[in-house]
Parts: structure tokens; C-alpha cells; sequence
């Protein structure tokens, strides 16, 4: 039954909640006031009651003095005979009669009172009418009979006895009053406990509807704020539904169904959160694998915006000639590249650029320390995007070694092919000139030292025998040669080789200045070949010095590019070699109009080098001489097979 | 030592007869041959004491020729003719065997030096083969 009662209240809307357990004060408040209202009217009616019990014993008390005023002045006349003892009495007897009317109007309704006093007022009545004959027949003279009834007494009689009666009825007219305010006290307390019982009624009416109402609508609040609160990372699916129809029922159903799309949204962030969380370990690892690619690569990488540059990868830095783990500002690339490509590059590529073309060119980065890196560079726009300026990702290739490579085996075959043609026709001169030589040189014995033909035989024999020389250079030149390094020191092989041209230093009183580095590192190459380098060098200053002249020869380590090596530069103080002339003296059969020699020394000297991998350079001042430079690696890395 | 028997082999006729014209001067037993067959037909009949031997022939090259004396006679002085430039083939052939190398120069200044040092070490050799044949003898 209570149950089934807290459930049809629980499901009442809200607004009717509030009214219906409003009321119930609100009709305790009512039924209060009416209950109030009769005692306060019992009380006045108690009080009305004793007003009149009152005001009829004042009466009584005026009525008994109207009496004695009666009696006295009865007395007066009948004494005096005067008249003027008669208004009082005629006033008196008036006024008895008036409060005796009013009195009997006032006297209770009990028979004992009211008995009472219709005896009184027989008595009183019966006193006047025995005073008004007396009166009457004094008038007439028969005063005696007045004196007879003073004397006699009795007026006096009945005086005391209507006294008597007069004492009963105050006395019971007192008890009255007593019952009556014993009555009206009674009533006081009673609409006292009236209204205090039913305050306090009312208030605990009232405060119990408003608990009802707070425990009906707060309750369910407060749990639903638990639910909510306690467990704020965990699942807000939990959240409690009340099952009632009122509007906190409808309150915690959609809160509940809120609860659970908060927890499906929340969980469906913390799974793309998670897998944004595989993505990025994956992006992360995905960027470090392709800067590693990148900036391991053993080729330039960089990216471009228009033609600047906005990326370089290490070995493109190496490539430019910078330090490849410095930060570099992206322009100075465009600053770099050697001055006779640079204009061309830049030019071309901003064509590239506006037409939105990919390039490929080769041009060279110029070094600070001197050394020239050749490139083959491409550059290709990104497609697919329509960025303006569009961005480019280039690659640039080291093809300075590939390069050195190609002219150099360029070179060599041109050289072999040469070498080939001219030892074929060098063997084919040969052995006819040997049969020539031999011959003349056996028919020499035929004559006598005085013999003049002797003197022509001779000739044929010393021309023979150069060009027996020349045949065995061109030989030599073509000639396939062991390359066999051995470790050389330098100092040596230049005495070993001044000493070979000793005798003709001194004959032109030539002096070599050796100045050679004292700690030279040995040399890692062919022992004989460079010494025949030297020989030829030295020989060819030899031939430039004038006669008491002075050749240098000078030695020092020096590092080219990243490799380690020895300058050996030979400088005479002779004519020197005009421009034109210079640039062709390393090929072959190319001399400089001297009658000795067959234009294949410094060839020869160049394949030497060359089959070192070193380099040789000829510069010359016109008056002031001539310097070779050669420079030599101190090791042998790769051998070059020469022809 | 003199009056030696000498086969010189060179396919080129002005050098084969240079060659024969200084070695005859001196006082030499010359024969020249053009080819290594010539030669080695010529070896049948006689075996010399010392054989110039062109090492570039057309025909067998000197090498070959040289293959075959050893085996038909051993004990002949085989001084190899090598033109410059080719030098490390006659040390080829010195392995197999040849004496000494004689570079064809215009002049052919070494030839008398080289033969007369091979003649004087044939000379040497034969002495000691008859001291050697004396003691078995005895």
C-alpha cells in the first residue's frame, strides 16, 4: 500500500507534486484558523456573559440604594411633612421601577435567581405600595397612621428582609460571575493549546511535504550527481535511470542515454586517439628511416622553391665545399658554383622553373681551398600540386672523379691507338734502319782514318743511330709498362737522377737548388718510372737554363682534395714557353722546335703521373722560366692500366 | 777463342749479313740461315758451337727453335737476337735455356763482347767435360 502510494506520488509531474503537498499545509492552516476562530468567539461570548453579570450586580446594588433613597425619604415626610422630601421619593420609586425592569431583563434564566428575585420585587413592591397609601392618607391628615408604620417598623421589616434577599441573590449572582471566569480561563487555555497544537501541526505538515517533495526530486539528483561525479574516467554508461514518469524520471533517461553517447564518443576518441598515436610512431620512425636515407645518401639532395633553395642534404653541403654538419643558410649554394657555370645554371633553371620543367645540366661548385667538384645535377618539379612557385627536388651527382675518369681513359685511348700506330711503323723502320746501320758501320773498317769518305760513312752512321733513338722512344712511349710501386724516398731519386746528368750539368755549369721538405713521407709509387720523370724534367730545364744558370727543385707534402700527397715542383730560370706552345706539350710528337728529342718526353712523363694518379701542370713566364709541377698521392689506391 | 763454328739466324738479309761479315772478320766459321727450319736442318748435319738466334721470325719464332735445340742438342750456346723493346721475352727465352740476349742495335757494338763471352765460356765448359772424361777415364 505505501509502496504503491510512493510510486503514484513519484510518478506525478513536478508542478502537481508541489501542489498537491502544498495543500496539505495549506488545509491543516484552515481547518487551524476555523478551530482558532471558535475559541475566540466562545471567549467572548464568556466575557459578554460576565459584562452582564456585571452590570446586573451594579444594578442590583443601584436598586437596593433606590430602596434606601425610597425609605429615607419616605421617612423625611412623614416626619417633616414637607414636601419637597416627596421628589426624591417620586424619583426613587420611578427609578425603581425602571432597574427593576432592567434588572429582571438581566437575571439569569435559572429558576432558584429568578424566584429569588420576583420575591424581591414583591417585596419591593409590596413596600411602595404600603409607603404611596401612607403618603396618600398623611395628605389627608391621617398622619398617625404613617408615624404607627415608622413606629411599628415596618418598613424596617421589610427593608431588612428585601436586604436579606438582596445579599442571596449578589451572593448567588457572585457565583456566576466565579463560574464564569472559571469558565472563560478554561476557554483561554483551551484556544491557547488550539492554536500552539495546530502551529506546530501545520509546521510539521509542512515540513514533512517539503521533505517529501526534497526527497522526491533532490534524491534522485544527488544520485545521478554521484554517479556522474564519482567515476569521472570511468564509464559514464553507468549512470542510474529512475523508473517513474514524472520529469526526473525523463531527467535520468536521457541523461542515461546522453551518458552512453558520451561514453561512445569517448571511447571512439580514445581509439583514434590511440591509432593517431600508431600513426605518429609510425610518421616518426617513417621520417627518421627517410632522413636517414637522405642524409646517408653518396649523392646531393635538396629541394627547391622556384630556384631557391630551401633543403640540402650532408653530401650536398660536402659537394658545395661546406662543412656538412654546419647549418648552412640555403642561398649560398647559387655562390658556389664556379663562375664560368654560374650565370648559365641560374639562368637555364629559372627558364626551367617559369616553364615548369624538369632540368639537368652538369656545372662545377668552386671550393675555397681551390678544389673544383663536377656535377651532373637534376632537378624535376613535383607534379600534382599546383604551388606557385612550383617546388623542386633535385639530385646532385659527383661526377668529378667520372669525369677525370672518362678524359682520362679518352686520353689514354687516343694515346694507345697513337702508341700502337706509331710502334707499328716504329718496328717496321727499325729493321731496315739496323740493316742500314750495321752495314755502314761495317764498311767504316773499309777505310782509313785519313779516308774523307769515312768522314760521310760517319754521318750515315750517327743519323742512323738517331734514328735508331727516336724508333726506341716512340717504342718506349707505346709501350706497355709493369707498374710496380715500391715505396721511394724522393731525396733519393732526384740525387740518383742528378747524378745520371752530372756530366752535362757541369759541362754547362749548371747548379740544381734541392730543396726538399726534410720530412717527406715516402713515396708509394713505380721507382723507375718516376725516375724517369725526373730525368726527363730535369733534362728539359737543363736544355731551357743558359749556361751558369740554376735549377730549383722543390719538394713538400701537400694535401689535394682528401688526399695526402708530395708537390715536386722543378723550375729553371731560362726563355720560357710562350702561351700557345704551352698548352700542347704533353702531346705526343708536339716539340718546341729543339733540334734533340722526338716531342714524347712529357708525353711520356704525363702517362707516368697519370698511371699514378697524380697530376702534372706546366706554367711558364716568357724571360723569366719555366716550373713543372707535378704532384704525386702517397699511396697507391687503384692502379690504371696504360697502354 | 778462335775459329768457332757460328750459325746466325735472322729472317732480315742486310743484318744476317752484317752480322756474318763482322763475326767472319773475326776469324769465325759463319753460316747463315734464314729461318729456324733452315737452321735446324743445317743442326742435323752439324751441330755448331754457337747459334745467333733471331727471336721474331716469320715461320717458328725463335722461341720454338729454341724449344727444339734443346731437346736435339743440348749443349749448343744459344745467344738470342732481340730487337729494343722486347727485352723481357729474350729473358723468357733465357729461362728456357739461351745463353745471353744481343739487342740489334745500328752499330751492333755488344755483338763482339757477347760472343766472345760465350765463346770463352763454351771454351771453359769443354774443358771441364775433358777434365771430368780424364778422371772417369783413369
Amino acid at each position: 500500500m505505501r509502496e504503491y502510494l510512493t510510486r503514484l506520488f513519484n510518478d506525478l509531474p513536478i508542478g502537481r507534486k508541489l501542489l498537491l503537498v502544498s495543500f496539505i499545509p495549506l488545509a491543516a492552516l484552515i481547518l487551524l484558523s476555523i478551530v482558532t476562530y471558535e475559541s475566540v468567539q466562545t471567549v467572548a461570548q464568556d466575557e459578554e456573559q460576565l459584562n452582564r453579570l456585571y452590570r446586573t450586580q451594579k444594578s442590583a446594588a443601584q436598586y437596593m440604594r433606590l430602596v434606601v433613597d425610597l425609605e429615607t425619604s419616605f421617612r423625611g415626610y412623614v416626619l417633616t411633612l414637607q414636601t419637597p422630601y416627596l421628589r426624591p421619593f417620586r424619583s426613587a420609586q420611578e427609578g425603581i421601577f425602571s432597574v427593576g425592569g432592567e434588572l429582571a431583563g438581566m437575571v439569569s434564566d435559572e429558576a432558584s435567581h429568578r424566584t429569588h428575585f420576583m420575591e424581591i420585587q414583591a417585596l419591593v413592591k409590596q413596600l411602595i405600595l404600603e409607603k404611596v397609601e401612607l403618603i396618600d392618607a398623611a395628605k389627608k391628615g391621617h398622619r398617625d397612621q404613617a408615624l404607627h408604620y415608622i413606629e411599628a417598623g415596618r418598613g424596617r421589616e421589610l427593608m431588612a428582609k428585601i436586604r436579606e434577599l438582596m445579599v442571596t441573590f449578589d451572593q448567588l449572582e457572585q457565583q456566576r460571575v466565579e463560574a464564569r471566569i472559571a469558565e472563560l480561563s478554561v476557554d483561554r487555555t483551551a484556544t491557547l493549546k488550539v492554536i500552539l497544537i495546530g502551529g506546530i501541526l501545520a509546521l510539521g505538515l509542512m515540513a514533512s511535504a517539503l521533505y517529501l517533495i526534497a526527497r522526491s526530486i533532490a534524491g534522485p539528483l544527488v544520485l545521478l550527481a554521484t554517479a556522474v561525479g564519482s567515476s569521472p574516467t570511468g564509464s559514464l554508461a553507468g549512470i542510474p535511470v529512475f523508473e517513474r514518469r514524472d520529469e526526473v524520471g525523463y531527467l535520468t533517461r536521457a541523461m542515461h542515454e546522453m551518458g552512453i553517447q558520451i561514453q561512445r564518443h569517448v571511447d571512439q576518441v580514445e581509439h583514434s586517439e590511440a591509432a593517431l598515436r600508431v600513426l605518429n610512431e609510425n610518421l616518426s620512425a617513417s621520417e627518421s628511416k627517410y632522413r636517414g636515407l637522405v642524409d646517408n645518401a653518396p649523392f646531393g639532395i635538396f629541394t627547391t622553391r622556384g630556384a631557391q633553395v630551401t633543403f640540402s642534404n650532408r653530401y650536398n653541403q660536402v659537394l658545395a665545399g661546406l662543412d656538412p654538419d654546419q647549418e648552412v643558410d640555403p642561398g649560398t649554394f647559387r655562390q658556389l658554383i664556379h663562375l664560368e657555370d654560374r650565370a648559365r645554371v641560374l639562368a637555364e633553371f629559372d627558364q626551367a622553373v617559369s616553364d615548369g620543367r624538369p632540368y639537368e645540366t652538369v656545372f662545377r661548385f668552386q671550393h675555397k681551398d681551390g678544389g673544383v667538384r663536377k656535377v651532373l645535377s637534376r632537378r624535376l618539379p613535383i607534379t600534382g600540386e599546383h604551388i606557385v612557385p612550383p617546388i623542386y627536388v633535385g639530385f646532385n651527382v659527383d661526377i668529378t672523379a667520372l669525369d677525370d675518369l672518362q678524359s682520362r681513359l679518352s686520353r689514354s685511348e687516343r694515346l694507345a691507338t697513337l702508341g700502337q700506330v706509331a710502334a707499328g711503323i716504329a718496328h717496321e723502320i727499325r729493321n731496315p734502319l739496323v740493316g742500314i746501320g750495321s752495314n755502314a758501320f761495317l764498311l767504316l773498317d773499309e777505310f782509313d782514318a785519313s779516308d774523307l769518305r769515312r768522314a760521310d760513312i760517319d754521318i750515315i752512321v750517327k743519323e742512323t743511330k738517331r734514328l735508331d733513338r727516336i724508333v726506341n722512344q716512340i717504342i718506349d712511349y707505346a709501350r706497355p709498362r709493369d707498374f710496380a710501386p715500391t715505396p721511394c724516398v724522393l731525396s733519393d731519386l732526384v740525387e740518383e737522377v742528378v747524378k745520371l746528368l752530372n756530366s752535362s750539368l757541369e759541362a754547362r755549369h749548371i747548379a740544381v737548388k734541392r730543396s726538399l721538405s726534410p720530412m717527406l713521407a715516402p713515396l708509394h709509387a713505380d721507382h723507375d718510372q718516376i725516375k724517369q720523370v725526373l730525368l726527363n724534367i730535369l733534362q728539359n730545364a737543363m736544355e731551357a737554363s743558359p749556361e751558369g744558370g740554376c735549377i730549383d727543385v722543390a719538394a713538400f707534402e701537400f694535401l689535394q682534395g682528401q688526399k695526402a700527397g708530395v708537390v715536386i715542383k722543378i723550375t729553371d730560370h731560362g726563355p720560357g714557353i710562350p702561351e700557345k706552345v704551352l698548352a700542347r706539350v704533353f702531346e705526343p710528337f708536339f716539340t718546341s722546335g729543339k733540334r734533340q728529342g722526338t716531342g714524347l718526353g712529357l708525353a711520356i712523363c704525363r702517362n707516368i703521373i697519370d698511371a699514378h694518379g697524380g697530376d702534372i701542370q706546366l706554367t711558364s713566364e716568357l724571360g723569366k722560366g719555366t716550373s713543372v709541377r707535378i704532384w704525386l698521392p702517397l699511396h697507391q689506391e687503384f692502379k690504371l692500366a696504360q697502354g | 777463342m778462335q775459329d768457332a763454328s757460328i750459325y746466325v739466324t735472322d729472317d732480315e738479309p742486310a743484318l744476317r749479313n752484317a752480322l756474318v761479315k763482322r763475326l767472319s772478320k773475326s776469324q769465325h766459321r759463319v753460316k747463315a740461315f734464314e729461318s729456324g727450319a733452315e737452321l735446324l736442318a743445317a743442326v742435323k748435319q752439324e751441330v755448331p758451337d754457337l747459334i745467333l738466334l733471331d727471336l721474331k721470325m716469320p715461320g717458328m719464332t725463335g722461341i720454338e727453335v729454341l724449344a727444339e735445340l734443346r731437346a736435339k742438342a743440348p749443349d749448343v750456346v744459344v745467344i738470342l737476337l732481340t730487337a729494343y723493346g722486347t727485352v723481357e721475352e729474350a729473358v723468357e727465352a733465357m729461362k728456357m735455356g739461351a745463353y745471353d740476349f744481343l739487342i740489334k742495335t745500328v752499330d751492333l757494338q755488344l755483338v763482339d763482347p757477347v760472343v766472345h763471352r760465350a765463346l770463352e765460356y763454351l771454351d771453359l765448359r769443354r774443358r771441364v767435360e775433358r777434365i771430368d772424361k780424364n778422371d772417369t777415364a783413369h
